[in-house]
């Protein structure tokens, strides 16, 4: 057990490194694959049930598995033993390992392998990597975010399930680098026999890679939506669940405190429909920033997390789904508590107290007092940034964040010296002291000098770094040229110098020793603010022996700050469309003048006009919707239209990426992909299976328009009048099980829809689906006794034939009392009312009355 | 006369939210009680095998779900009952009040063929505590006005009087039941413990899963 963090660690980062990078030369030609495959060989080997001792044939039995879960995938991958260039080398399921990682299909046949539990135990012990679900699912995500290309599917990982061992291990060993070696010294042996025939292999296939690579981005549906189903977070049944357990009254307690920050959404969602219905030409835009909710919504999650058991596993999908199905959620009471189950738990903030959380705004904006440097670096915030706007604030947080670790730090440790200086007072000695500090300095140079480089590619290093390192730079030589802290080695050159191992060795550590220098350059143009501060600390604290694990002490916590004091800007952005709306008592956060304003993340539900590139320059001013670069009139041909914004990009901010605009299908049930910018792209990407359009409010007629929408609508109805059935009956457990298989969206909120879904409806795969999952459970219900008795009787006519709320056509529901009578008889009453509501509406005055007599006379 | 034949009696338990339903329930048939408060969702049974007057007596009680709030579950088992136990929270006068509304309620959808004559039998449960409101009088009173209903004052915490209210329900069940009908099987029938899913999945729901 003790090792899987260990190789779920060694994963991670690999996989972190190689997607950080973002070049297609880490994969193939620095080794970044063969690296992937050790490891992955090393998760199929660990802890399978070795036959005759025999690992290779267990594992391969394992894979074998794939042909008959799944013929079609396995026939995409038959091995054909030519095209490997180091089939000597490898055993037939290495082999296999190769090829899928190879052709990117990995996670999914080992998602398809993962899902026959029966097969997987045949294989494996249960202690085993694989059978271990945390384990198996935050590897999938690895896999995924390096076939995807999406590194920020690596925060999806509950990070206790890697830094138990870290934080188990002395302070050196926070760093990977060690420990890799400590631990894996055997994987780089074997390493070695692969990267040998590395060239070999690289100068051959490297076109067909590139094909490969040049596919990342349409990924194949299925892949993706397999993962996505398997690692739906059940953040469902609600009632059933929760009404059950203990700590519902505290559950409901902490969810009150969540809604306040959802109002804030609501309000806005209601708007953005108020507007809808109001036919106005322009097209709309909701301006909701989606990061910022999410966030708001996450940081009050994370405090709820103090209350409840710890989810397992996080899920971003369902927290996102908590988002607009909270909205719809306040009046139902008794479910209300139970939405909010799959939220995650990225960071182990546990630890703090709830007060610290919230209330806090921003992407980057949470401060932890007495927090690890370290954690706070890798916790994964940053990340979420995607704005480039916000990862510029990022990079002065982080740079905060180093400057008090490096000023703390260094207070320690002159208080140290100071001590040693009162013990050691001859001069003589201190004397020699200096001297050896010199040397050792000296020392430290001429070892630097082969990693940095050369000089030549020492000035290339720097210049790309300079946009991410400039600020340390002047931070750190400011700082150190302000004290004489030359007894610390801490100058300017100890940093630079480190700050250059640093640029080599995040750029490096995937690449061969005789991969080319500019190459290795230019990766690091693209290594985030936070791994190079990551590695900056390391790398200090190598050198100088310097325990790195203080925890941050912010020199001005943000409540220090006011943020009026900060030079915000006193303009607020400025949508050129929006000139009407003006809201100057609304202050932004973002930033951008009346000229421009950076894009920002919005959901918009309604198509734009054909456009008229001269009006939306003139609009535009001639600037780029995404960089606002100036562009001469008679250039502004050269712009392109991105349809989902529905402005003008430069040909740098617009690379002609196409993709599926929501608003289309919503108001033309049309599904045809449009040229986007790149942010539009990027934003649709992650709004993908997010469950934001409700089409009864956005356009219901669409559902006359389109009849397989309404198909499934009639579809997801039933299934949310036999979840309640399925989810209360105790013999009905498998059909829980496929249930729950379901976003949790589709049953519970039968009007929202993903762009995902609706994609799917528009192909037939969800009416199906959905068909299949009624018709299994109108199975079980019919034949089960409690079920049956859960049933109703048509009062009316007083036949003893049971009727369901979802047979629609023979049954009606009285939508106060949820009774269920036949449409005929119903319908053949004088008065059109439900016979049982005054019943129950008596009853239930009768108690009322009584509560407050008793209440009135114990007063 | 001793017959051979086993009868299922089905017994639905009613009354307001909180006076102690599935407590009663746990009570008489698993011997067990607890003070944590779960309500109820969707009603759901439980079988106790009796013997009452030299026959073998499976009683399938019914537990309910005392608020009206969980409206997606209709009450089919109310048919076929044949016998309904009304209990009330002697502490708390409105349940008591409530069991008017609860009996007719029953008789409605339950639509017994003598609604005259059906067996009801009323419990006043928790005489355990002290705050107790509804005098013995009064509940009495109640039950002589509806055709003289047996009344028990219970216990379900303290198991007082649980064992000697379930009898009467039974013995009153079986009376009611032995002027309909007799049944000699019982193939249908769903057993809680053990085997009892399988029986139910071998019959014809041929479902894959």
């Amino acid at each position: 057990m003790e090792e899987l963090p260990v190789i779920l660690d060694h994963l991670k980062s690999t996989v972190e490194c190689l997607s950080m990078s973002a070049q297609t030369s880490t994969w193939e030609v620095c080794g970044g694959l063969d690296r992937l495959h050790s490891i992955m060989m090393n998760i199929f080997k660990n802890g399978c049930i070795a036959i005759n001792s025999n690992v290779e044939d267990v594992v391969w039995n394992f894979i074998q598995g794939i042909n008959w879960l799944h013929p079609t995938t396995a026939s995409l991958c038959t091995l054909s033993r030519n095209t490997c260039p180091k089939n000597e080398n490898l055993d037939k399921s290495s082999l296999w390992i190769y090829k899928s990682l190879e052709n990117h299909s990995l996670s999914e046949k080992l998602g398809l392998l993962l899902s026959d539990k029966d097969h997987l135990y045949k294989c494996y012990k249960p202690e085993a990597f694989l059978c271990q679900k945390e384990y198996s699912d935050a590897a999938l995500l690895c896999l995924r975010a390096v076939e995807l290309n999406q590194p920020s599917l690596l925060l999806e990982i509950n990070p206790k399930l890697y830094l138990n061992y870290s934080s188990k291990s002395e302070h050196c060993s926070t760093l990977p680098k060690l420990l890799y070696k400590q631990t894996h010294s055997k994987y780089f042996k074997q390493l070695g026999s692969l990267t040998n025939l590395l060239n070999y292999k690289s100068s051959e296939n490297i076109n067909e890679h590139n094909v490969i690579a040049g596919h990342h981005n349409d990924l194949p549906k299925g892949k993706n939506k397999y993962l996505c189903k398997r690692q739906c977070y059940k953040s469902w049944p609600d009632i059933y669940r929760s009404t059950f357990d203990q700590s519902k009254l505290k559950r409901s307690l902490s969810y009150d405190k969540m809604q306040t920050s959802d109002n804030l959404l609501d309000c806005t969602l209601q708007g953005a429909t108020i507007e809808n219905t109001a036919q106005v030409l322009l097209p709309k835009l909701l301006d909701v920033n989606y990061e910022q909710l999410l966030c708001d919504n996450d940081d009050s999650k994370n405090h709820q997390l103090l209350n409840i058991n710890l989810p397992k596993r996080n899920k971003r999908r369902s927290k996102l789904f908590t988002l607009p199905l909270k909205i719809l959620e306040e009046s139902d009471d008794d479910t209300r508590s139970n939405i909010s189950d799959g939220s995650r738990t990225l960071i182990p903030y546990d630890e703090f107290p709830p007060s610290k959380y919230v209330g806090t705004f921003g992407l980057v904006s949470s401060y932890f007092p007495d927090q690890n440097l370290f954690k706070f670096l890798s916790s994964g915030q940053f990340l979420q940034a995607n704005a480039e706007l916000d990862r510029e604030n990022a990079h002065f947080k982080i740079s905060e964040a180093i400057i008090g670790t490096i000023e703390q730090i260094k207070c320690n440790q002159k208080l140290k010296f100071t001590d040693e200086v009162i013990d050691e007072s001859d001069e003589e000695i201190n004397r020699l002291k200096q001297k050896i500090r010199c040397r050792r300095r000296q020392k430290l140079q001429t070892e630097q000098t082969p990693t940095a480089g050369t000089s030549s590619s020492d000035c290339l290093t720097e210049s790309t770094m300079s946009s991410l390192t400039s600020s340390y730079c002047s931070t750190t030589s400011s700082m150190s040229t302000t004290d004489d802290m030359d007894e610390l080695d801490l100058d300017d050159d100890s940093i630079c110098s480190s700050m250059f191992s640093v640029c080599s060795s995040s750029a490096g550590s995937l690449s061969n020793p005789n991969a080319n220098r500019t190459r290795s350059a230019s990766v690091c143009s693209t290594v985030t603010a936070e791994s190079v501060a990551r590695s900056l600390i390391r790398h200090i604290s190598l050198k100088n022996n310097w325990p790195v694990d203080v925890n941050v002490q912010w020199l001005i916590s943000e409540n220090d700050a006011p943020q009026k004091i900060l030079p915000l800007p006193s303009s607020w952005p400025v949508n050129p469309h929006n000139h009407v709306d003006d809201r100057p008592e609304a202050s932004s956060r973002l930033r951008g003048t009346s000229d421009w304003a950076p894009p920002r993340p919005q959901i918009i539900f309604t198509s734009h006009p054909s456009p008229i590139r001269k009006n939306i320059m003139e609009l535009q001013g001639y600037r780029c919707a995404g960089c606002s670069m100036k562009v001469a009139v008679k250039y502004a041909s050269k712009f392109r239209y991105c349809f989902y914004l529905g402005r003008y990009f430069c040909t740098g901010c617009h690379v002609d990426k196409t993709a599926i605009i929501p608003g289309r299908i919503i108001e033309k049930w049309d599904f045809s992909k449009y040229p986007v910018s790149c942010f539009s792209f990027t934003l649709l990407e992650k709004m993908l299976f997010d469950p934001l359009f409700n089409i009864t409010d956005l356009n219901s007629i669409l559902y006359k328009r389109a009849r397989g929408l309404d198909k499934v609508r009639t579809y997801r109805m039933q299934l949310h009048y036999i979840k309640d059935f399925i989810f209360l009956c105790r013999y009905a457990d498998r059909f829980k099980e496929t249930l729950e298989t379901m976003d949790a969206h589709i049953i519970l909120k039968p009007d929202l829809y993903s762009i995902q879904n609706l994609v799917d409806v528009k192909n037939g795969e969800l009416g199906k689906k959905l068909q299949n999952l009624i018709v299994a459970c109108n199975k079980h219900i019919i034949n089960c006794q409690l079920c049956q008795a859960r049933g109703f009787v048509c009062e009316i006519c007083n036949k003893n034939k049971i009727l369901f709320p979802w047979d629609f056509r023979l049954v009606t529901r009285c939508v106060d009392c949820g009774s269920c009578y036949h449409k005929k008889c119903y319908d053949s009453r004088k008065v059109p009312t439900c016979p049982r509501c005054p019943r129950i509406m008596a009853m239930f005055k009768r108690t009322e009355i009584q509560n407050d007599q008793s209440t009135v006379v114990q007063s | 006369m001793a017959t051979r034949k086993k009868v299922l009696l089905k017994v639905i338990i009613l009354g307001d939210s909180s006076v102690g339903k599935t407590s009663l329930m746990n009570q008489y048939v698993n011997k067990k009680f607890t003070n944590q408060y779960k309500a109820t969702i969707g009603a759901d049974f439980l079988t106790k095998e009796v013997m009452v007057d030299d026959r073998i007596v499976t009683m399938q009680i019914w537990d309910t779900a005392g608020q009206e709030r969980f409206q997606s579950l209709g009450v089919a088992f109310y048919r076929g009952a044949d016998c309904c136990v009304l209990v009330f929270d002697v502490t708390s006068p409105g349940s008591f009040k409530s069991l008017d509304g609860w009996r007719d309620e029953f008789l409605i959808q339950a639509s017994p063929s003598d609604p005259d004559h059906f067996p009801f039998v009323v419990l006043g449960n928790k005489v355990d505590l002290d705050n107790r409101s509804v005098s013995t009088k009064r509940a009495q009173q109640w039950c002589q006005s509806k055709n003289g209903l047996p009344y028990f004052e219970t216990s379900a915490k303290e198991a007082v009087n649980v064992e000697q209210a379930f009898k009467t329900i039974a013995r009153n069940a079986l009376a009611q039941e032995s002027d309909v009908e007799l049944y000699n099987e019982f193939p249908d029938q769903i057993k809680l413990d053990g085997g009892s899913t399988d029986n139910r999945s071998s019959g014809s729901d041929n479902c894959a899963c």
